[in-house]
């Protein structure tokens, strides 16, 4: 069953640009999306036409209503005046959720991105990392059906990178929910998600399964991660030999 | 320590040599008075200057306040709505640039001399108005448009959008917006006081006048060095109440 679905949808900005051409896609529930193309392609406005930040020129969006919609940031956008508590609950609270629900949401949400001891610290107090986690905890507060997460991590060095999209796996396997995710690093990508969709000026070009059933440990060693990064680079235009012929 | 210390040391040595070159030059008190002639007309005029002091501090409260909720709420109205902004903001920049005392004889004429305080006041909130108007439509637009569309993925209408995120975001250009204000308020009101000029008004600038006209020059000075005593107050009261506001969280207090 799919939890988002866009049919022959069209995307052009108050500027007359076109960031989306008819572009048909599902995503079903519980699975994991990455949406994967070079600077300008359209990702991200397709993930604000999911989010229903934009509204489609033509065509449809099936979705869900904005709050079963947990939408991830490239930057943290933490409130800089709030504490990392009231940043998390802020939307909880705007929703009008029991003061009771939610600071357990809370509780849980801090817990899930492991920043347990950070409820009163402010955004300037931590790191890029740090902030990032809670800008993921902000939205998994929510309990989403739909994670919507638009190259989250991209601004952070390597490391905190790997750890955080292990993070992020951990989590989509305990919560269940649906995700798609943004990002223009083929290697995140195979890594991260089960099927990737390659977009290329503001188009659909290619959907690739990702075999994620015999993942362990060294995924990232394995053959099934070094085909699918090497599949994704073919779809974008990188592979040299490719080029040359 | 040294921050205070050094300014306090040169003041008192700028005091000293104005109190020896005019002993020594033999400068009369009607051109330049010692600072020790103007503490000794400061203490003899004590109850009258603070009497006059309360009227300038007044009116230039009463027109901070006034320019602080005008121009707070003109510009939350500007912001949400682009279609009063372009029919006003003209208007609002002709009231700004057309020289305040060439204004003022109009409104003291309209409001009345019975009404000496509340002319002074719309005279003197004229002057505050537009910094404060304009700090405040830039900070409310400068708002991270990511975390105006998290409001939007929150559902939150234009009242929890403009207390959760836009007066907060704002809140370092508005009080940059104060600060000038605060001090344009009084230099509007002594601007105010100059013009209804004819003691219907008893504040700091009509004591200036007064003494010019006795050529109490002592008292004259005594009068503007306490003009510019409000004025300092003024302007560290409100870096005070910005600190308290922004030290906690705003980059601009990051050491």
């Amino acid at each position: 069953m799919s939890a988002l679905a866009v049919n022959q949808a069209s995307l052009r900005y108050d500027n007359g640009f076109t960031a989306l051409h008819e572009v048909t896609a599902q995503f079903n529930t519980g699975s994991f999306t990455a949406l994967v193309g070079p600077s300008g392609c359209g990702k991200s406005s397709l993930l604000r036409l999911l989010a229903g930040l934009e509204q489609p020129f033509t065509g449809s969006v099936t979705g869900l209503a904005q709050s079963d919609i947990g939408f991830v940031f490239q930057e943290p956008t933490l409130m800089a005046w709030r504490s990392v508590a009231d940043n998390i609950t802020l939307p909880l609270k705007i929703e009008g959720h029991e003061p009771r629900e939610i600071d357990k949401r809370l509780d849980e949400a801090l817990q899930l991105v492991g920043l347990t001891d950070f409820a009163e610290a402010l955004p300037r107090q931590l790191s890029g990392g740090m902030k990032m986690r809670i800008s993921l905890a902000r939205a998994l507060a929510k309990r989403p059906p739909v994670l919507l997460m638009d190259e989250p991590f991209a601004a952070l060095d390597e490391l905190t990178r790997f750890r955080l999209d292990d993070d992020l796996r951990a989590i989509w396997q305990q919560q269940g929910c649906t995700i798609v995710f943004v990002t223009h690093s083929v290697t995140e990508a195979a890594y991260l998600a089960e099927r990737a969709l390659v977009m290329q000026a503001g188009r659909l070009q290619q959907e690739i399964t990702i075999d994620q059933s015999a993942r362990d440990d060294g995924f990232r060693s394995s053959r099934v991660f070094a085909q699918a990064s090497a599949a994704l680079s073919q779809a974008l235009g990188f592979n040299h030999e490719s080029k040359q012929a | 320590m040294t921050r205070y210390l050094v300014p306090l040391l040169v003041g008192l040595a700028l005091l000293t040599i104005w109190e020896l070159w005019v002993d020594w030059a033999e400068i009369p008190v009607f051109i330049l008075p010692a600072p020790s002639a103007i503490g000794v007309a400061l203490v003899e005029n004590f109850a009258t200057l603070m009497a006059s002091l309360w009227v300038t501090v007044q009116v230039t409260a009463m027109a901070f306040f006034w320019a602080g909720v005008s121009a707070i709420g003109l510009a939350i109205i500007f912001t949400r709505a682009r279609l009063i902004e372009m029919a006003f903001y003209p208007y609002v920049i002709t009231l700004q640039v057309t020289p305040v005392v060439a204004i003022a004889p109009l409104i003291l004429i309209w409001v009345g001399f019975d009404n000496i305080t509340r002319a002074l006041v719309i005279i003197a909130w004229i002057v505050a108005f537009f910094p404060m108007l304009t700090n405040t439509v830039q900070g409310l637009r400068s708002v991270d448009p990511a975390l105006h569309d998290l409001m939007s993925l929150s559902g939150a209408n234009w009242r929890q959008r403009l207390i959760y995120l836009e007066l907060p975001a704002a809140l370092p250009s508005i009080l940059t917006g104060a600060k000038i204000s605060g001090g344009l308020a009084l230099i509007g009101a002594v601007v105010a006081e100059f013009v209804a000029g004819s003691g219907a008004s008893t504040g700091l600038a009509w004591r200036i006048i007064e003494a010019g006209n006795r050529l109490e020059i002592a008292t004259m000075f005594a009068s503007l060095t306490l003009l510019s005593g409000l004025g300092i107050v003024l302007f560290y009261l409100l870096s005070f109440c910005e600190w308290l506001l922004l030290h906690r969280w705003h980059e601009s207090f990051r050491r």
